[in-house]
């Protein structure tokens, strides 16, 4: 992983797929940061400029974007950061 | 080669209570799923799960699945099932990251939450549509939303945002709304939310958000416009039954046909069991139950090769 790659999680609690894509990096032993949208809910304009829309989760690895629960596309940026 | 008695292709309600089933007789058994959340763990409420007055889908989904893991389980969990292949008397299961043999299936892969496919609902999503209350229904806090389907997902579905929202349509496209009665009875006391029924929704509209919904009145054939902010789609499900295509008789809605005395397919040693079988009912007290048959008849399928 190069020094200042880094994992940040947009979500809710009550939101399953952003159970399933902390549960799965977990699962993994991988680190992120969890920025929680019914905590913090001034964050979610900041969520939505990123991303660029409104759904969650909204996960970010490095600098890339995926919106949603799709796992294929966070085992590609995994590895394109050196995360496995 | 390390071969199963029973290989469980999905984590919902109807496989893990016929993973369970089968522990219980000492089956080498191995499940896996692409993840343990199915339909179950995206809703919001469940209220009619015999022994929970009212729970989380979530919650209820954890319970099952520690339920599971009280007993020597193997699991696979976010693999996800490719191709099963038929070898003289045992099947091989090949998902993209390995291969596994065992003596007998069981498929409860489960339903996919179905998409209107009509215009702009592709440019829409997360843009004002979503299919996942749960994860979206804060983005819409004092805004007026439509939710698409008058079932109990539909009808759940208004309610719930009636705590967020200043105010909810909700569409129907038969001439009544098809959820349980004492859901309806709460819906139409509800002064926020408005029901519209015997509409067929024709398309999105907006620049870059959602802003307004095309629907047509069936009976007088009359095009009118809804001004919302969000809409949430909830119009039912299709079976994940993709991969049994070719191996499996199929009805013509995709569903697997199985025989309701003992859920076995129309390949001997493969059985199915909740959403994804030819049942017009579909529920989690029922998938747990054919989840429960299918085990059992696994166990006796076994017993009668021996």
């Amino acid at each position: 992983m190069s020094a200042n790659s880094k994992i940040k999680i947009y979500s809710s609690p009550d939101c399953p797929y952003c159970y399933l894509v902390k549960d799965y990096l977990t699962q993994k032993g991988i680190e992120f940061e969890e920025i929680d949208l019914f905590e913090q809910p001034e964050k979610r304009k900041e969520m939505e400029e990123i991303s660029k829309q409104k759904n969650i989760p909204v996960t970010i690895i490095d600098e890339e974007v995926i919106v949603g629960w799709n796992k294929e596309k966070i085992d590609e940026l995994l590895k394109k950061y050196g995360f496995i | 080669m390390d071969l199963y008695d029973l290989i469980i292709i999905g984590g919902g309600p109807a496989g893990i209570t016929s993973g369970i089933y089968a522990l219980r007789k000492k089956l080498k058994t191995l499940l896996i799923t692409k993840d343990f959340l199915g339909q179950v763990g995206l809703t919001n409420l469940v209220e009619n799960y015999p022994g929970f007055k009212r729970i989380s889908g979530r919650e209820l989904m954890e319970n099952f699945k520690n339920h599971l893991k009280d007993y020597e389980v193997e699991i696979k969990n976010y693999e996800e099932v490719e191709k099963i292949e038929i070898l003289n008397e045992n099947f091989k299961v090949k998902t993209k990251e390995n291969e596994y043999f065992s003596k007998t299936i069981i498929v409860a892969t489960g339903a996919l939450p179905k998409r209107l496919k009509i215009k702009n609902e592709e440019k829409f999503i997360g843009h004002g549509i979503s299919y996942c209350l749960t994860c979206d229904e804060r983005a819409f806090e004092g805004k007026t939303v439509a939710v698409i389907g008058g079932g109990n997902n539909g009808a759940e579905a208004a309610l719930e945002l009636t705590k967020y929202c200043q105010k909810i349509y909700l569409l129907e496209y038969l001439n009544d709304l098809t959820c349980d009665e004492i859901l309806k009875e709460i819906v139409l006391n509800s002064p926020k939310i408005e029901v519209l029924t015997g509409v067929e929704v024709l398309s999105f509209e907006g620049l870059e958000n959602l802003e307004k919904i095309i629907y047509q009145e069936r009976e007088s054939q009359k095009e009118k416009e809804l001004l919302i902010d969000g809409c949430f789609i909830t119009i039912g499900t299709k079976p994940n039954t993709e991969f049994l295509k070719g191996l499996v008789n199929l009805n013509e809605k995709g569903e697997v046909i199985v025989n309701p005395k003992t859920m076995e397919t129309s390949v001997k040693g493969i059985f199915a069991c909740g959403d994804i079988c030819d049942f017009s009912f579909k529920q989690i007290v029922l998938a747990c139950a054919q989840g429960a048959l299918a085990a059992l008849s696994v166990y006796s399928y076994l017993k009668s090769k021996n």
